[in-house]
């Protein structure tokens, strides 16, 4: 089975490169975005690109997650190819665990990409611990992947995915401090932000990229994602849909409702701290 | 996979589980009963399906053939009866019926970008037991494009990688639903032939159609479902002959023939007429016949065309359900 879980990845990995439309998603327009984010933000000043990137890079992994895969695998399940997954003996886990590997391969050699254009055109350095840098995007990825496939599980079709996939990426992205800093933000507000996973992220990404710091100094926010990461998964496999046609049942969607619940409690009880 | 199966089948049947003294029905079903909401869409059905077999469910859309059909894979939770594959209860041993049959369903389909022969091999690796891949490619004439893109396909050929698909693990049943529908003749044709190859080397295969002449055609038994009930079941010479279906005798005469002498030959049982062709039911065609031609000469009546039909398995259905059945 293992053999086949990794003919999976690497199957819908070499299918992500076969199609034109992927493609320019997951690379064309996050280096466009990068090179429209140094320009604008920074004129080219190398020292800011820097600070830029933990935003843009959660930006990246933001759409890879609530664009790229969500919508893809609404897709799938709209178009009945998780129905022909379905008739071999495999469990809801193995799309869960293939799908999020595939997608985090893919998100990952775009942030790659994006650190590698970083590093040549605005000779940004980075002062962390390369090792500490690549473990927090790699939870970070796997954490917003996660909650994109819960908004996958959630949407009918790929229009509320895409409504739903906007409703949490907007938010994420402005109050979470990825598009401008917490900081111009009101104090109320900024509080809101701290609870934000993209600010988590923001943060953890700072802490090691920009200011070096170790892992065990980044405890706290890298404990909040990975917090969010096993509830999201948790709640992907209990709310997973191999078919449209059927909708929700009502004991998913209190366990949806449950989860949510103890989630915005953990995050009220670990900020109030 | 061997496709000669007739040795295999008997290493199969004196190995393993299947005990010798009896050949135990690889699909049973009883008083199957299925409701979405107040709709029931499976009304206590019962058939069994023999080794070896294609058997067919026949009926319009909306007949309750799919839900059938999707409980027997494990996709539905059913409302009541008892129902086993392979002697695998679906509702509680998924799996275990999942590795042992092969499926077409009517809603599923491949990534666009996946090529054939790869989406043969990934969906072999899900089973323990895996047929060969070129074989399979050869079966369902598809060689030629194993390196093809599945958005490149047309829907003949999408739905003969589909049956390719269902037979990967080798199954020891296929279950092909309403494998026909949508397809232009040509490659109804093309697809009729892979069935009748998996019969011949065979497969037991459960079929369901809205074809009546593909029931016909492909299988050894049918059931026809109406309104989530079974209401006839048998070879479809047995059905047919059950049929209160007559023979018709259709005749086209130079002059007018009084319909009220034609009802008074013997063997026939009613006279229909329609822009001057004759219409004579009977229930002996061959003596009506002789009795018609015998009256002809004697009233020296001259015929322009005669010629016999004999009823087919539509039919018995229309006669049965009180309906057509439409595309």
């Amino acid at each position: 089975m293992l053999q086949a879980w990794l003919n999976n990845i690497t199957l819908d990995v070499k299918l992500a490169f076969r199609d034109r439309q992927a493609i320019f998603w997951s690379y064309v327009f996050p280096v466009f975005f990068l090179f429209l984010f140094a320009s604008v933000f920074t004129r080219g000043r190398t020292e800011m690109v820097g600070n830029l990137l933990p935003g843009l890079l959660t930006i990246s992994i933001m759409s890879a997650s609530f664009f790229g895969m969500s919508v893809i695998l609404v897709t799938m399940r709209e178009r009945g190819v998780l129905r022909r997954y379905q008739l071999a003996p495999l469990s809801p886990w193995f799309i869960i665990t293939s799908k999020l590997t595939s997608s985090l391969v893919i998100s990952f050699s775009t942030l790659l990409l994006q650190l590698l254009l970083a590093k040549l055109f605005y000779k940004v350095s980075f002062v962390g611990n390369p090792g500490a840098i690549i473990f927090v995007l790699l939870l970070g990825s796997l954490t917003f992947l996660s909650l994109g496939f819960i908004i996958a599980s959630l949407a009918e079709n790929v229009k509320t995915a895409q409504v739903l996939g906007n409703l949490l990426f907007f938010p994420l992205m402005f109050l979470g401090g990825a598009a401008f800093p917490v900081q111009f933000l009101p104090s109320k507000l900024q509080q809101l932000a701290a609870m934000l996973p993209s600010n988590y992220l923001i943060r953890a990404l700072s802490n090691v990229m920009n200011q070096g710091q170790s892992l065990l100094n980044t405890a706290k926010p890298l404990g909040a994602l990975l917090l969010i990461l096993l509830v999201a998964v948790f709640l992907a496999a209990k709310l997973f849909r191999w078919e449209a046609r059927e909708p929700m049942p009502w004991q998913q969607k209190i366990w949806a409702a449950a989860l949510l619940a103890v989630f915005v409690g953990a995050a009220l009880f670990t900020h109030s701290e | 996979m061997n496709l000669t199966l007739s040795g295999n089948l008997t290493e199969i049947a004196t190995q393993g589980t299947a005990p010798l003294f009896s050949a135990p029905a690889l699909i049973v079903v009883r008083d199957l009963l299925k409701r979405y909401g107040d709709l029931t869409a499976v009304a206590g059905i019962s058939f069994a399906v023999q080794r070896g077999e294609v058997f067919g469910l026949l009926g319009p859309n909306g007949a309750g053939k799919t839900t059938t059909v999707e409980i027997l894979e494990g996709l539905r939770a059913r409302d009541g009866g008892e129902v086993t594959v392979c002697s695998f209860d679906p509702a509680t041993s998924a799996a275990d019926v999942k590795r042992r049959l092969g499926v077409t369903l009517q809603a599923t389909a491949l990534p666009d970008k996946i090529q054939v022969r790869e989406a043969l091999a990934l969906f072999a690796r899900f089973y323990p037991r895996q047929a060969d891949i070129a074989q399979l490619l050869k079966l369902v004439a598809l060689e030629e494009k194993a390196r093809s893109q599945f958005d490149t396909l047309s829907g003949g050929q999408q739905q003969r990688l589909a049956i390719a698909l269902a037979l990967v693990n080798d199954p020891d049943v296929v279950i092909l639903d309403e494998p026909t529908t949508g397809l232009d003749a040509q490659a109804r044709r093309e697809l009729h032939q892979v069935i009748l190859d998996l019969k011949r080397a065979g497969k037991t295969v459960l079929l369901t159609t809205h074809y009546i002449e593909e029931a016909e055609r492909l299988c050894d038994r049918v059931a026809i479902i109406d309104h989530g009930k079974i209401i006839a079941l048998g070879s479809p010479r047995e059905l047919i002959a059950q049929s209160r279906g007559q023979s018709r005798i259709e005749l086209r005469t130079t002059e007018p023939v009084p319909l009220r002498v034609l009802r008074q030959l013997p063997f026939i049982e009613s006279v229909t007429e329609s822009g001057g062709v004759y219409s004579l039911r009977s229930v002996d065609v061959s003596r009506a016949l002789i009795a018609l031609v015998k009256w002809l000469e004697v009233e020296q009546r001259e015929l322009e065309d005669l010629h016999v039909t004999r009823p087919t398995l539509e039919d018995t259905f229309i006669e049965l359900t009180g309906k057509r059945i439409r595309e």
